[in-house]
C-alpha cells in the first residue's frame, strides 16, 4: 500500500530572508511547491549563519531590504564575496529604491505588494539568466 | 548715518527682544525638523508594513482559491 508519489529531485536551495514571519513562510511554501529546498532566516545576520549548510546548493537568495539587526543591503555586502555567483532578489515595501546609493543595481528588486505568480515568474527569470558573476564582470 | 543701538535704550531693548525671538524660532525650527524626520520615518515604516500585509493577503487568497472546497452535506 505504498503511495507512488512522483519524485522529482530538488532543484537547489533558495534562501528566504524576511523579518515578517508570515510572509516569509508563504514565500518559502511557494518556492518549496515549485520544487526547491528552502532555508528561512529572519534577518541578514541569521541568513549569513545559515549559509554554512547550503553554500554548495544555493541557487538564489530572496531578501527583504528593511529588517532589524541586519538589513538586506548590509547582508548583500557580506554575502556577495562569499557566494559571488548566487543571484539576489531584493523585496521591499518601501517606495524609494535603496539600490541607488548602495551599488546593487545588478540585483533584482520586487516591490511589495506582489502575488505568487509575479514572485515565481521573477524567480524563474532570474534563475534562467544563470549565475550572477557573469554579469558583474565586464 | 549709522546708529549704534547701544546708545539708544529703545533700540537696544528691541535688538535684545529680536535676538531672543530669533533663538526661539531657531530652536522651534530644529525641533520641527526632528519631528518631521521622525514622522517621515514612521510613515515609511507604516507604508512598508502595509505592503507586507497586502502581499500576505494576496498569497493567502491565492492559496485559498487553490484549496479544494468542502461542500456542506
Amino acid at each position: 500500500m505504498s503511495s507512488a508519489l512522483p519524485y522529482s529531485p530538488p532543484r537547489g536551495t533558495v534562501l528566504i530572508v524576511d523579518d515578517e514571519a508570515m510572509l516569509r513562510h508563504l514565500l518559502a511554501r511557494t518556492v518549496a511547491d515549485a520544487g526547491f529546498d528552502v532555508i528561512e532566516a529572519e534577518n541578514g545576520e541569521e541568513a549569513l549563519r545559515a549559509l554554512s549548510g547550503c553554500r554548495d546548493t544555493l541557487q538564489l537568495v530572496v531578501t527583504d531590504l528593511s529588517m532589524p539587526v541586519m538589513g538586506g543591503v548590509e547582508f548583500a555586502r557580506e554575502f556577495r564575496p562569499l557566494c559571488p555567483r548566487v543571484p539576489i532578489l531584493f523585496i521591499t515595501g518601501r517606495v524609494a529604491d535603496p539600490r541607488a546609493s548602495s551599488g546593487l543595481y545588478q540585483d533584482d528588486l520586487l516591490l511589495k505588494p506582489f502575488g505568487p505568480d509575479v514572485f515565481l515568474s521573477t524567480v524563474s527569470r532570474i534563475l534562467a539568466r544563470g549565475p550572477h558573476a557573469g554579469r558583474s564582470s565586464a | 548715518m549709522q546708529v549704534d543701538p547701544r546708545h539708544n535704550p529703545v533700540l537696544l531693548a528691541r535688538c535684545v527682544a529680536l535676538r531672543a525671538q530669533s533663538a526661539q524660532l531657531t530652536a522651534a525650527s530644529v525641533s520641527l525638523r526632528h519631528r518631521s524626520r521622525f514622522l517621515y520615518s514612521r510613515v515609511k515604516w507604516v507604508g512598508g508594513r502595509l505592503n507586507d500585509l497586502l502581499t500576505i493577503s494576496v498569497f493567502q487568497q491565492s492559496r485559498n482559491s487553490q484549496r479544494p472546497r468542502i461542500l456542506p452535506c
